[in-house]
């Protein structure tokens, strides 16, 4: 589960380490992971490597849809029990791979796949599809554009929007009982006023003067863009 | 808030700046005293390091630089310059950056363009140059220090040799809090060695060699458009007055205010004049989050313009959704100019840029539906467009974050008392070998190839910026329909992530 970083033990961190388990907290968090992963990650015991389990998991949701497997009927789990059984394991692991910052774009595709793929195949209206497409975008731009600045969202919201994982279920069990619309109408309204409420109510009530200062602070421990690009062109464009 | 530490003037010619009147500017103050004043916001009681004896000042900037916990802005006190530039030398991201002046380079007669600066300078290739002390003045500084296009290289004093040095260290220093330890540490190594240093070298000077040699990576800036100076009699003081009166120094903050590195399109139908909007809205008290909503208000009309789906309302939603963007660039220009900053700010400029974009998606959908064009297919486009931007801007975002968990990559150091600086060339041409082995090379290339203009703006619209994505919105969703609009913005965003994707797997491989 996603929450803000606790300070480490140490007086003093190596800002380089300190660094690194921030920026792997704020990755993490862009998962998304629901109250269901959070349960099961501790007893998958080592889990699968995100990137390629992720990969295949949107390439089976596509590969179903193509084919038309999704029917009306139990078949409409199918999308979503693909994204679970292959992307819930992935959990334990612990993100750091060179290659594992794909993880979040991939899931999050094939979560909108998933969803957008069952909606369509239930008949279920599309323009509800996509108000919940955004809202769920909308609660991952707000992680992004909150722990960039150094200002984390309460552990509860991850709980409270339910995560990927029971989102998919949730929308697939509606399609497969025949109650796609009333389903996607409240977890759409559901989510909407959530994440609304508690973003109106989280920044009414943070103190953003010492939210500032702590936001400038962190900026001392991100490497500047110059350098940034210096070392991944060699040189940077100019003075 | 910053820790502030005027230097009395350092070896050289000592004029006390107490005594330098700037008659020309209102009040009649001294040199000294406009500065503390310019200074007061950031430190109302900076610390001041005597002038006169070498160790003596450089144990006393070691002892400042122990107790700071914020950052250190280093000046010498009788330096004239303007408040804009303490302001951006003090906003930068770097750990450490110093004001250069280049010294002007000696024109090589029988060439007519100018050559690559690490490549023939008119003489030897700087490969074979041999180190030197270096004798030559710029402002009554010794050019002892030798720079690239982002940091300085390498710097030499009285008694130790530089290669090529190219440049002088105005005065002017950022040190960031991170930095302040290691800039204890080196004072105080320096202040015991202070037997080698002449009396012509400048304190900065020494301070930036003992930086560099430790492997700090110094970052630098020239002044552009804007004034500094060091004087040192009633004379230069006079002269100084006059020039800095011929600068406009509103100008350049405002100039200072636009984001630079945008799009081709925000660079040339919005940059262009969209500072003068963010001047008239601060001048009038507009706050940047009041201009947000403005552009949010316009974003909001334009997708109920192009939700009737007639095309006089369309051609209007067009020309709203080109004035939203716009005012969505205002409102960070507001802040900038302004100063005024603020976490809220930042959030809502953000989130509501996405709400800007996709609200219009629903507008245009809608518009397609009420106009008969057909059944509520056309919301499947606007999915798929919805979808892949998101997408697209997660891949951004994590990236963004698997590239700052790097660490950074540590400079090659050189021991303080070398004589020269051939061994940290030999030690920064090592690395550059290494640098250059396989996939980094073939990104360096690409980095290279952006000195093309061409290649420069066709890789900055291939990758589908904001600008761009509005601009196409505008002009297909007014002169063609919703389905073109859509399906442009899904096959363009399309190829930009395959493009932004295969640079950056080729990034993360290297």
């Amino acid at each position: 589960m996603i929450t803000q970083p606790q300070a480490a033990a140490t007086p003093t961190p190596d800002p380089d380490e300190e660094r690194r388990r921030i920026q792997t907290a704020r990755l993490l968090a862009y998962r998304d992971d629901g109250p269901l992963v959070h349960v099961l990650s501790g007893r998958l015991g080592k889990g699968l490597p995100p990137v390629p389990a992720t990969l295949a998991a949107l390439l089976a949701v596509i590969a179903v849809t193509v084919t038309g497997l999704v029917q009306p009927g139990f078949t409409m789990l199918l999308p979503s029990l693909i994204v679970l059984l292959l992307v819930l394991p992935t959990a334990p692991r612990d993100h750091l791979g060179r290659f594992d910052w794909l993880t979040p774009p991939l899931l999050r595709a094939a979560e909108f796949l998933a969803m957008i793929a069952v909606g369509l195949a239930a008949g279920a209206p599309k323009w509800l599809l996509f108000v919940l497409v955004y809202v769920v975008g909308y609660h991952t731009y707000d992680t992004v554009y909150r722990t960039r600045q150094s200002i984390w969202p309460p552990a509860w919201v991850f709980y409270a929007g339910l995560g990927w994982e029971l989102r998919l279920l949730i929308i697939g069990a509606g399609a497969a009982f025949g109650l796609v619309t009333p389903v996607l109408a409240v977890l759409t309204a559901y989510l909407f006023v959530l994440f609304a409420v508690e973003s109106v109510t989280s920044w009414v009530r943070l103190d953003k003067a010492s939210a500032q200062a702590a936001a400038d602070a962190e900026q001392d421990l991100e490497q500047s863009p110059e350098d940034a690009l210096e070392q991944a062109a060699g040189e940077a464009e100019k003075a | 808030m910053t820790r502030v530490v005027l230097l009395g003037s350092s070896p050289g010619p000592d004029t006390a700046p107490t005594g330098l009147r700037l008659a020309a500017l209102p009040g009649n103050p001294t040199v000294a005293e406009r500065l503390r004043n310019q200074v007061l916001t950031m430190d109302p009681t900076p610390a001041t390091i005597g002038s006169g004896d070498v160790a003596a000042a450089l144990r006393a900037l070691a002892e400042v630089a122990e107790s700071a916990t914020e950052p250190l802005f280093i000046i010498p006190e009788n330096s004239v310059i303007h408040d804009e530039l303490i302001y951006q030398i003090n906003k930068t991201k770097r750990g450490a950056l110093v004001l250069v002046a280049k010294e002007p380079r000696p024109v090589a007669e029988e060439e007519g363009e100018e050559t690559e600066d690490d490549q023939l300078n008119g003489y030897v290739p700087i490969a074979e140059a041999e180190p030197e002390i270096g004798m030559n003045e710029v402002e009554g500084l010794p050019v002892r220090s030798r720079i690239g296009k982002t940091r300085v290289i390498s710097v030499g004093t009285a008694t130790h040799l530089v290669t090529r040095p190219n440049a002088v260290l105005l005065g002017p220093m950022y040190i960031s809090a991170r930095n302040a330890p290691m800039l204890a540490e080196t004072c105080r190594e320096l202040a015991a060695m202070a037997s080698a240093f002449g009396d012509d070298d400048d304190l900065v000077q020494i301070i930036t060699f003992g930086l560099v040699r430790k492997g700090v990576s110094v970052g630098i800036r020239g002044r552009r458009d804007l004034f500094y100076r060091r004087v040192t009699s009633q004379e230069q003081a006079n002269e100084a007055a006059v020039e800095m009166s011929g600068f406009d120094e509103d100008r350049a903050r405002l100039n200072n205010a636009v984001k630079g590195a945008d799009g081709f399109f925000t660079t040339y139908f919005v940059s262009t004049y969209s500072r003068f909007i963010a001047r008239w809205a601060a001048r009038r008290g507009l706050t940047p989050n009041q201009v947000t909503l403005i552009s949010i208000a316009l974003g909001v009309a334009a997708a109920a313009c192009f939700a009737t789906g007639q095309r006089p309302w369309m051609i209007a939603g067009g020309l709203l959704i080109y004035f939203a963007f716009v005012f969505d660039c205002v409102d960070g220009q507001v802040a900038r100019y302004a100063r005024k900053f603020g976490v809220l700010g930042a959030w809502l400029d953000a989130t509501f840029d996405r709400f800007k974009e996709y609200v219009v998606f629903a507008g245009l959908a809608v518009g397609w539906v009420v106009a008969g064009n057909g059944g509520d297919d056309i919301w499947i486009f606007a999915l798929a467009a919805l979808g892949l931007q998101s997408v697209r801007h997660l891949l951004d975002f994590s990236f963004g974050i698997s590239n700052r968990r790097k660490p950074p990559a540590k400079l090659p150091t050189l021991a303080l008392d070398a004589r020269d600086d051939r061994d940290l060339r030999q030690a920064l041409e090592r690395r550059k070998v290494e640098q250059s082995s396989g996939v980094k090379r073939m990104l360096k290339m690409w980095s290279k190839a952006g000195k093309y203009r061409a290649v420069h703006w066709a890789r900055k619209m291939i990758v589908f910026p904001i600008g761009e994505r509005f601009a196409a919105i505008a002009i297909t969703a007014a002169l063609f329909d919703a389905r073109i609009t859509f399906l442009t913005l899904v096959i363009w965003g399309s190829v930009a992530a395959v493009y932004t994707l295969t640079g950056r797997l080729m990034r993360s491989l290297a």
